[in-house]
């Protein structure tokens, strides 16, 4: 029996599509979620461009069937419980199957759009601030919620390592699948923005004040948002057991450390070409059948410069189709890597290739042109999808048609 | 082929004196002050960088300072035969805090880059990685409590895959001015020889509990 | 200025966290960055807080960083013209 890791479930939540059907509405139009609308009461979401889910918490709340009107929930989790219960509606898994599956959970921000409030309230005195806003605080409550939610109750975990966290989920359920620990495993990540996020980011003085142009030679940094994305993973025994029709295969995964500085990635884009190297080989495919690479392409100076010269070191003058679709969902930090996984089975499935948009002119030093159209009718049996995280973690997954 | 536990550091807060701290490794136990100068002469690193870092990740580059003194890893292992997996139960919640208070007050409105940075779970095993050129997988694992098997196993996995050939495994939890940090070099040996701590979950919680 | 210079250089050493640097270590022309002081971007990051929050000034981005923080005598000069702007309105 091969030891494939099959995708059987997809779901997502995002500034352009609260469902699958809505995503690949919005991927048709070449929509993006990037605009200055804000949900968030802050100064610095209503003058920089940002890619915000425009529903409330109680409105999420009101779209995920069995949550406790007493509970408090963070909007991460809110998020995260919507997307992975699509994909496992999409998988068909019953409560039995969910009973005995695993949950690798990723965020970055957790809880902290409800611990900011609490805190701030905290501060001005210890007897004010929402307790049940504290409670949901912690990176591993929304692991937490889903698996309460969805019935999960073999394997649950969290993973935290920055913008690759939903990538270093995926990978490590296909890990926890091919170790004959668990048969299904939901995995991915989920962020909401919120005030701490969005001034943190700014003092680095990475967002940029328009849509932001990854790869383009004059790009002035990125675009915030929030999303979620999450795979159902499964054995092919378990495939095969229930009848299940399979979507796409995991099969390749990478993670590497750039070991250069804590925000910025080295000029060889060491880091990035390892861990695409790793994913390549794990594999088994060689360079030339990729025939698209979801880039991470943030729009910042640094990393788009980076992962350029990584790419080239890897691909030279045989460089697949690339793009970023950070354009169009914003970064979604930890998310970013499921939400763009996710795509990257659309991908597959429908023969797309996602515009980068916002593109005009090549940065010059490596010359790299993505694709800024979508392209339909191709046939797209491997995608490379890259997400990088501060910290120097580095992932890359190997996404195949079956 | 066994992996085994070549290396460890273990600090905790010392409950006999105030401000100090044990650090318990395979070569010493000893009482510090825990003032984050004193730790730093104390272990006799040149790494000016530290001052800047938060208070997780000094803890993380002693602790790494201490579990790799001595030896130098890149004379063993190429850089991506190095791996490093660590976990936490608040990940930079302390940080979080001080991060928040550069951003609480509208009129004194100064959000500090510096202390940003490191607002993130894995940053700790980022720095340890720029220090040590560890450029093998990296993975940040955030549970309640220390969780052995997982740690035990995902490392296992890792070497049995060859992905890496040494890591850097364990935990390091930071919170209130507590620090409450072990970590481990794993190793693999086909020696024969008994008084090696084979990497089970056991001997990583009987470390944890010294 | 020399005044200014010797208070920039206490600032410098306390905002970026510079462990065992004395003012009197730090030349007034040599190069903040590199392989002098060897700051890093982040650290330019927050010089930019500091004059923010010393001295009220606001440097536009990492492009206008790299020429006022290029050495102690850089800063003061642009600090001083800026305090002498704001004095004129």
């Amino acid at each position: 029996m091969s030891s494939r890791v099959l995708i059987t479930g997809i779901g997502s939540v995002s500034s352009i599509g609260l469902t699958i059907q809505e995503l690949t509405d919005s991927i048709l139009k070449s929509d993006s979620g990037v605009s200055r609308k804000t949900r968030l009461d802050s100064i610095l979401a209503r003058s920089l461009p940002t890619a915000q889910i425009q529903l409330s918490d109680e409105q999420l709340k009101s779209r995920i069937p069995g949550l406790s009107c007493k509970n408090v929930y963070s909007r991460t989790a809110l998020l995260g419980m919507l997307a992975a219960s699509e994909a496992v509606a999409m998988a068909g898994l019953t409560q039995s199957n969910c009973k005995a599956a695993g949950l690798v959970n990723s965020t970055s921000a957790g809880g902290m759009d409800k611990g900011e409030f609490f805190y701030a309230d905290y501060l001005k005195s210890p007897t004010k601030g929402n307790l049940k806003f504290a409670q949901t605080h912690d990176c591993g409550d929304a692991a937490e919620q889903m698996a309460a939610l969805l019935h999960i109750e073999q394997y649950i975990t969290t993973i935290s390592t920055a913008c690759s966290s939903a990538a270093n989920a995926m990978m490590h359920g296909a890990r926890l699948i091919k170790a004959g620990l668990c048969d299904v495993v939901v995995a991915g990540g989920s962020d909401a923005i919120c005030k701490f996020t969005i001034n943190g980011f700014n003092s680095l003085m990475i967002l940029s004040e328009e849509p932001c142009k990854p790869f383009d030679k004059n790009r002035t940094g990125l675009n915030l948002g929030e999303a979620a994305g999450y795979f159902v993973l499964e054995s092919e025994a378990s495939v095969k057991r229930r009848g299940a029709k399979p979507l796409a295969v995991l099969s390749g995964y990478g993670n590497a450390c750039d070991a250069y500085h804590q925000t910025a990635s080295s000029p060889n884009g060491e880091g990035a070409y390892l861990a695409m190297m790793q994913a390549i080989n794990v594999s088994g495919y060689k360079p030339t059948e990729i025939d698209y690479i979801n880039a991470h392409g943030t729009g910042t100076q640094n990393n788009d410069m980076s992962e350029s010269v990584a790419l080239l070191r890897i691909f030279s003058e045989n460089l697949p189709p690339v793009s970023s679709t950070k354009a169009m969902t914003g970064h979604t930090l930890a998310a970013a890597g499921g939400i763009e996984a996710v795509m990257s089975v659309l991908a597959i499935q429908h023969g797309w290739i996602f515009p980068n948009k916002n593109f005009n002119d090549a940065i010059e030093e490596t010359g790299i042109v993505p694709v800024t159209e979508l392209q339909t009718n191709k046939t797209i049996k491997h995608i490379l999808s890259n997400s990088f995280g501060f910290g120097g973690n580095n992932s890359s997954l190997l996404i195949s048609a079956c | 082929m066994k992996y085994i536990i070549t290396r460890f550091c273990r600090i905790s807060l010392d409950l006999t004196l105030p401000n100090s701290v044990r650090i318990q490794t395979h070569a010493l136990d000893e009482i510090q002050n825990s003032d984050f100068f004193a730790l730093y002469k104390h272990a006799e690193i040149d790494y000016p960088k530290y001052f800047k870092m938060d208070s997780i990740s000094k803890y993380g580059i002693i602790a790494a300072e201490y579990l790799l003194k001595g030896i130098d890893l890149k004379e063993k292992y190429s850089e991506t035969d190095m791996g490093i997996v660590l976990s936490n139960a608040s990940g930079s919640l302390d940080t979080d805090a001080e991060f928040q208070k550069t951003i609480n007050n509208k009129v004194s409105f100064f959000p500090s880059p510096a202390i940003f940075v490191y607002t993130l779970s894995n940053i700790v095993m980022g720095e340890i990685c720029i220090k040590y050129k560890i450029k093998g997988e990296n993975m940040f694992f955030l549970s309640e409590s220390v969780q052995f098997e997982l740690l035990q196993s995902f490392v296992s996995d890792l070497f049995e895959k060859e992905s890496i050939q040494t890591a850097v495994v364990g935990w390091v939890e930071y919170s209130l001015g507590k620090p409450d940090v072990l970590l481990l070099l794993v190793e693999k040996t086909d020696l024969k020889d008994t008084s090696e701590i084979e990497f089970t979950s056991h001997h990583i919680e009987s470390l944890y509990l010294l | 200025m020399n005044q200014l210079i010797t208070e920039l250089k206490k600032e410098i050493i306390l905002q970026l966290n510079l462990q065992g640097v004395t003012p009197e270590e730090i030349e007034d022309n040599a190069p903040l960055f590199g392989d002098g002081l060897g700051l890093d971007s982040i650290d330019v990051l927050e010089l930019i807080v500091l004059l923010r929050k010393k001295y009220g000034i606001k440097v536009n981005g990492a492009e206008e960083g790299k020429s006022v923080f290029y050495s102690v005598q850089s800063m003061a000069e642009f600090v001083y013209a800026n305090q002498q702007q704001q004095q004129q309105q």
